[in-house]
């Protein structure tokens, strides 16, 4: 079971900044084991974030970003108290949601 | 485009799903068809000059340009392409995420504002290479 996402969305003055922590390896796939094997790439290709069923942030990833990617982004129209949800999948077809409250 | 239509489960709709594979920035760019982006000062791409740690590289992009989307590119990756952010209505055109850098290298943005490409490029120097996806 992968780690859960750390969500942080704080609104001010209209807009909503907001942070998603992912617990992910980001395996690229050239890395190489203590016994000089290919470390198999696996890394999260999609990312969502929707507010009251809206999108309002999507990221397809590659192995290029770093591991435990924590994503940085803001949006209009959040309003304190409502349910922020991140969602990921990645290269194996493991999916993750989590779930987090504007501040 | 070349990684094709294909639904995405975790996500109602269809969306153009991107390859992130080894090969040449430039065709990346030809496969966007941005190859003729403009490069533009409405976008600014933040990144260290040098890197201590090419792991991880701060990197944030912001445009004043009506930004549909961006993308983020490092030439001298084995994978140039990085990741491409999508911003919805009401979503300000603005990212930040680490990128991975093998080595140094020309860390390249693309933005799509009203059907035509911009661009911004920065060098950055890479002082222990992060195995760059």
């Amino acid at each position: 079971m992968p780690e859960a996402m750390r969500i942080r969305a704080v609104e001010k003055d209209g807009v909503v900044d907001a942070r998603v922590q992912i617990r992910h390896d980001m395996e690229s796939g050239s890395r190489k084991n203590d016994a000089g094997e290919l470390i198999p790439a696996w890394y999260i290709t999609q990312f969502t974030v929707e507010v009251e069923g809206r999108e309002v942030f999507n990221a397809q990833l590659g192995p290029g970003v770093s591991r435990n990617p924590l994503l940085h982004f803001r949006f209009k129209d959040g309003l304190k108290g409502q349910a922020i949800v991140a969602r990921w999948e990645d290269s194996r077809g493991e999916t993750r949601e989590d779930r987090g409250v504007i501040e | 485009m070349a990684a094709g239509l294909t639904p995405w489960p975790v996500q109602a709709g269809n969306r153009v799903r991107r390859a992130f594979l080894p090969e040449p920035m430039e065709r990346v760019l030809a496969d966007l068809g941005a190859d003729a982006a403009e490069p533009s000062s409405a976008i600014k791409l933040l990144l260290p000059d040098v890197a201590e740690d090419g792991t991880a590289v701060q990197m944030s992009l912001a445009t004043t340009l009506p930004a549909r989307r961006a993308l983020v590119l490092v030439r001298r990756n084995r994978i140039p392409l990085v990741a491409e952010f999508e911003f919805a209505p009401g979503t300000l055109p603005f990212v930040a995420a680490r990128i991975k850098m093998a080595e140094d290298s020309e860390v390249l943005a693309l933005v799509e504002a009203e059907g035509r490409w911009y661009s911004a490029s920065r060098q950055v120097k890479v002082t222990v290479g992060g195995c760059g996806g």
